[in-house]
């Protein structure tokens, strides 16, 4: 039979057997506990330092570059003819004789560029340019010196902007303005600002039509009446 | 004079342990022998007795003064006697060589607690009694509770212990009849 001391000292050793209980349980919680505070701690002094901001590479639309050979020998036929500001695209139109040059007619009221070859032809580009470039001073001069039709009609703001070398990605392909050929007009595709490229940016309101010649031309018609003509192009590897 | 509140503020607020002892002092019998009305073993009514003072030590709750301090430990009591009877309802062991001396131990704390030997008497009649009737009868009868304090002890109603209270003395005052006591107060 327990007396009432009995009880009372039974009853103080299970109290402070629990204390002692609560304490080691405190102890093993605050063991626990402590790294994951230290983590959280370093994590949250790395988040206010920036060094979880995500922040992906932007990369800008990059216009197709025309790097190598074939392309850089079409452009380099063009781009030797055409000013910055006020000349219309020349095409470059030649053969594999020197005599030949390539027609430009500028337009007054917009950068309409019609171009013409005397002898159309896909044959060696770069030679017939080069040549082109010497070859009749005189029109280039002309060309020049003309006041420049460079309103491009679409874009009123860039008046000349129409003028220049156009491309453009249709349905993926590549197309880069052309100067061999004349082509008729086929089915309407679109608008300038429906397609990636230069005319999105500079003259959106362009009308872009197949071409019933050829699947690989398109014709771009501006609000003033000039067009220009688009052929689709492989662009280079970047390999190449 | 229930001092156990006054104790019992001594001990939780000011620390000091003699509060707690005179509680337990105060109490554990009579507390022990209604903890026996309800789990029918005296020495389990001891344990949880001991439970009971165990957790005024540790968790300390808070008495609010709503009812007396002797009422309010009851029911803590009970509460941890209802517990222990779910946990044990399946598995109640006595050890043999217990069983024998459990009416002597009884009546030693009996014979120091119930002073009056007519109420020892039926207290002892009572044994047989269910629990419940045991346990309104020690409290109202034995403790001289009111019946409102045994409806808060009991988690019944004032009116359910009154009706309980009635088929209890109904019941007692058959066995002892059969046990060939006289007494008309019962």
């Amino acid at each position: 039979m327990k007396r009432h001391e009995d009880m009372i000292k039974n009853v103080h050793s299970r109290i402070d057997e629990y204390k002692a209980e609560q304490k080691k349980k405190h102890k093993r919680i605050a063991f626990a506990a402590a790294p994951v505070c230290a983590a959280a701690v370093v994590c949250a002094g790395l988040w206010t330092a920036g060094a979880f901001e995500n922040t992906p590479d932007k990369q800008a639309f990059k216009a197709p570059v025309s790097e190598p050979s074939a392309q850089a020998e079409i452009t380099q036929a063009t781009v030797q003819s055409v000013t910055s500001a006020k000349l219309t695209t020349v095409s470059a139109n030649t053969t594999a004789s020197a005599a030949q040059t390539a027609a430009v007619t500028t337009a007054e009221n917009a950068g309409e560029v019609k171009t013409s070859a005397t002898e159309p032809s896909a044959a060696t580009v770069p030679e017939k340019s080069e040549e082109n470039t010497d070859a009749p001073p005189t029109q280039q001069e002309e060309a020049l010196t003309q006041p420049a039709s460079a309103e491009s009609s679409d874009n009123s703001s860039s008046s000349d902007a129409c003028d220049r070398l156009g491309d453009a990605y249709i349905n993926g392909e590549y197309y880069l303005q052309w100067f061999g050929g004349t082509f008729t007009p086929d089915q309407f595709i679109g608008n300038g600002s429906d397609f990636a490229g230069f005319y999105q940016d500079f003259c959106p309101n362009a009308e872009f039509y197949t071409a019933k010649e050829s699947s690989d031309i398109v014709i771009v018609r501006f609000s003033s009446g000039g067009e220009v003509t688009l052929k689709k192009t492989v662009l280079p590897s970047s390999d190449d | 004079m229930d001092n156990g509140a006054s104790s019992y503020r001594r001990f939780r607020d000011n620390g000091d342990d003699s509060g707690l002892d005179d509680i337990i002092i105060e109490y554990s019998d009579g507390l022990i022998l209604y903890l026996s009305s309800i789990v029918g073993n005296i020495y389990s009514a001891e344990e949880l007795a001991e439970d009971t003072f165990v957790l005024l030590g540790t968790k300390k709750p808070l008495f609010k003064g709503k009812s007396s301090f002797r009422t309010w430990l009851y029911s803590i009591g009970r509460n941890l006697a209802i517990d222990w009877l779910r946990k044990c309802s399946r598995h109640k062991t006595v050890p043999i060589e217990e069983t024998e001396s459990l009416p002597d131990y009884e009546n030693v704390i009996e014979e120091a607690y119930i002073q009056k030997e007519e109420k020892l008497a039926i207290h002892r009649a009572m044994r047989s009694l269910k629990s419940e009737y045991q346990q309104v009868l020690w409290l109202v009868y034995f403790e001289e509770m009111s019946n409102k304090e045994a409806a808060e002890i009991m988690r019944k109603s004032v009116r359910s212990v009154e009706s309980l209270l009635y088929r209890a003395r109904k019941s007692l005052r058959s066995q002892l009849e059969m046990e060939g006591f006289d007494n008309e107060k019962t």
